[in-house]
């Protein structure tokens, strides 16, 4: 008998009594055969279901899962509810549940078994407290040494934690007293975390700690051929890398990269690495690196990604562009690296638009018409003020061409002027202010710098502007 | 004797050549080419790849830098290839501007970053491989060994730098300090002339002709400086660079005055 029921033990059937001896106690009797690898597999299904509540989950095999809620509770709004939420999720599923939350892995163990309550909350640092009225059986111990220390008359855990601790350790090994420390706090327990398993990473141990960057460097080089090859295997690509370098003072230092398309290029990620790798403090030295791929994207062969980055009329892509951009967007930020669109919009300063690159319409910079119009069009300065520099025009008309204007501080007299190239604003952008104009002006003084002028308005009615002038650039 | 003289100058010089260059991958041979035959004769082909070049404006536009911008825009577009164009601060750049210059604004990667890691970030783009060129804005000059850098930076990757002078706005009043000393390939300043006015006297205030540039190559690394003025034609638009018909080609060398003369006779000059 490995496990029975509410209503069989209400029957008198216990773990590790005989098939027979349980049947002869309760003919009625429903028994199957023990499949422990399904029961193992179904608690690593179980475990994983659980990532919803802390990244880190491990099995504590037969029958427990241990979770680490450090930092997660609240937002479940505190320990109790957090208990009370994952008990509620566990029973909506058909499972009964005992959980302990406790400080330390060893004392959670004994309380979800041996505590009797569903749930049992140990306060922090209570934990010694907690389990001292507990049996034996909770310290994780093998049955002869349980046996042994009843048959000496040690029943409860606190009766164990009284006794001398010499004469026990010479009785019963190291790992006795192990365990106990390991629940009371006193040795750290080191729970063997489960993966989520559709993360595709690889790892290095190593025999001393490494601390050079070209040490690092060599490792990158080991680590990225295996994870681009567990990428292609899985026609994925890699659009968030995490190297996690475990030092040997129980630190980890994370070094994030991102990628603008999923790549599963050896050369490329490998690149990326080794450009952080001065970012990587390695203290008294990493004795384990990990490379994890934390988002993955499906790879389309000359998918939609790549045509964005092509669409420069230069031919085909090389691949070092993509590189690139995602070495200038881990450098600076990826709302630093930008290009520019093109906007349908009649003032100048609203007929681009910034946009990240990657981003925006595509085919914007096709062969198009707005190619063509924009050669039609007056011509325009490369750079443009923003905003415009408000400058004091002399003309002789109100809507005539100005004849000298003062810029920073100096009067410029204008000996030729093209214009004026009137550019009605966006009907539906001026709120209030219909048929708002500006009367452009290329202006040339007398050194030969050409400036951009604009009047606000047509200089003749009050609602197409007011009359103000603005130098809006240079050609 | 002389044969053994000349042999032992070539021997030196190549010796001299390689320090130079031992720390330089393949040299990325070949050049951009203006566009303007004129200035291509004299550079030998056009502006080198694989190095730095500087430039600068004057008078207003030393601290907008449009005239450079467009300089350097006329030739690029005439190349294929990316371009990255690394400022300190929010772009002012007009996609409509350069398009009409013939530059594909899809070309063009724009990044910003903090004003003190222009420099740095510049040569790391040099080291790139896959693009065409860098340029980037500068607010005050960099020193003499960080043009050098750049320079190494861009022999050893092969893209060709290119960086655009503009001084700090803010300072008013007074020229702008003169540039400093660099390792650059090649240093022009291109400043505005007065154009030619087309004869009229029914106008009060003229329509201007096609604008005049003042094009100085101020240096250039194992070659003589020179300056020439160009006529800016604005009506052509099928050609991509419009920089056309070269009015005076006085090169420093030959004439340490820098005054300018147009020469051109029959036309009107105010």
């Amino acid at each position: 008998m490995l496990a029975a029921d509410a209503t069989a033990q209400g029957r008198g059937v216990r773990v590790g009594m005989t098939l027979a001896h349980a049947q002869s106690l309760a003919p009625d009797l429903h028994a199957t055969p023990a499949t422990p690898n399904e029961d193992d597999a179904a608690l690593l299904r179980f475990a994983d279901w659980c990532f919803g509540f802390s990244p880190i989950v491990a099995p504590d095999r037969p029958d427990g899962i241990w979770i680490d809620t450090t930092g997660c509770d609240h937002l479940h709004g505190g320990e109790a509810p957090m208990l009370a939420a994952l008990r509620e999720q566990i029973a909506a599923r058909g499972y009964a549940v005992r959980l302990a939350l406790a400080d330390t892995p060893g004392a959670a163990h004994a309380m979800a078994r041996f505590s009797g309550g569903d749930i049992s909350i140990v306060p922090q640092g209570g934990q010694r407290e907690a389990i001292r009225r507990l049996p034996i059986g909770a310290l994780r111990i093998d049955t002869t040494t349980v046996a042994d220390l009843r048959r000496m008359g040690l029943q409860t855990v606190g009766a164990v934690l009284e006794a001398p601790r010499p004469p026990l350790v010479r009785r019963f090994g190291a790992s006795l007293m192990t365990r106990l420390d390991q629940a009371l706090g006193h040795m750290r327990e080191p729970i063997l975390p489960l993966q989520p398993r559709e993360v595709i990473q690889v790892q290095r141990g190593f025999v001393e700690p490494i601390g050079t960057a070209d040490a690092i460097g060599t490792v990158i080089d080991t680590l990225t051929p295996e994870i681009c090859a567990a990428l292609s295997q899985r026609g994925l690509g890699a659009r968030l890398l995490d190297l996690h370098c475990h030092r040997v003072d129980d630190t980890v230092q994370i070094v994030r990269v991102g990628l603008a398309a999923p790549v599963h290029d050896t050369g490329h990620i490998a690149r990326l690495l080794h450009e952080r790798i001065e970012t990587i403090e390695p203290g008294f030295g990493i004795e384990a690196m990990r490379l994890f791929v934390t988002q993955a994207e499906r790879v389309v062969a000359g998918g939609s990604d790549a045509a964005l980055l092509s669409r420069a009329d230069c031919g085909p892509i090389d691949p070092d562009l993509a590189c690139l951009v995602d070495r200038l967007r881990n450098r600076v930020g990826p709302d630093k690296v930008l290009w520019l669109e093109p906007r349908h919009a009649h003032w100048p300063e609203q007929a681009q638009r910034v946009r990240r690159v990657g981003e925006g319409k595509r085919g914007a910079y096709g062969k198009e018409a707005g190619d063509l119009l924009s050669h039609e069009r007056p011509p325009r300065p490369v750079r443009l003020f923003s905003p415009p520099a408000p400058v004091a025009v002399t003309s002789l008309l109100p809507d005539g061409a100005p004849m000298q204007f003062v810029w920073q501080g100096m009067a410029r007299r204008i000996r030729a002027a093209d214009g004026p190239e009137r550019l009605h604003g966006d009907w539906w952008d001026d709120d209030g202010r219909p048929g708002a104009c500006r009367d452009y002006w290329i202006a040339e003084d007398e050194l030969g710098e050409r400036f951009w002028l604009f009047r606000r308005g047509d200089g003749i009615h009050d609602w197409s502007g007011d009359r103000a002038w603005f130098l809006h650039g240079l050609f | 004797m002389a044969q053994e003289n000349h042999d032992t100058l070539r021997l030196l010089r190549e010796q001299v050549a390689r320090i130079e260059r031992q720390h330089a991958a393949p040299h990325v041979s070949g050049t951009l080419p203006t566009g303007t035959p004129a200035i291509d004769t004299h550079l030998g082909g056009g502006l080198r790849r694989g190095a730095v070049h500087e430039i600068v404006g004057t008078g207003a536009d030393r601290v907008t830098g449009v005239r450079p911008t467009r300089f350097v825009a006329t030739i690029l577009a005439r190349a294929a290839g990316h371009i990255v164009w690394v400022r300190g601060a929010g772009t002012d750049l007009c996609l409509t501007g350069l398009r009409q210059l013939g530059l594909s604004p899809g070309r063009l990667i724009l990044v910003e970053t903090a004003p003190d890691q222009v420099g740095p970030l510049a040569e790391d783009i040099l080291r790139e491989r896959g693009i065409l060129a860098m340029v980037a804005d500068l607010r005050a000059p960099m020193t003499l060994s960080a043009t050098r850098r750049l320079q190494l930076a861009a022999e050893k990757g092969g893209v060709t730098g290119f960086l655009i002078h503009q001084a700090d706005g803010s300072v008013r009043r007074g020229q702008p300090p003169p540039l400093p000393a660099s390792a650059c390939q090649t240093r022009w300043q291109v400043g505005a002339a007065p154009c030619v006015l087309p004869f009229s006297t029914s106008s009060r205030t003229p329509l201007p002709g096609p604008a005049h540039w003042q094009v100085d190559l101020l240096r250039q690394r194992g070659g003589p400086a020179a300056s020439w003025t160009f006529e800016i034609s604005d009506d052509d638009a099928t050609l991509p660079l419009r920089m056309v018909a070269p009015v005076a080609d006085r090169s420093v060398a030959t004439s340490p005055s820098r005054h300018l003369h147009l020469v051109r006779p029959g036309s009107a000059c105010a």
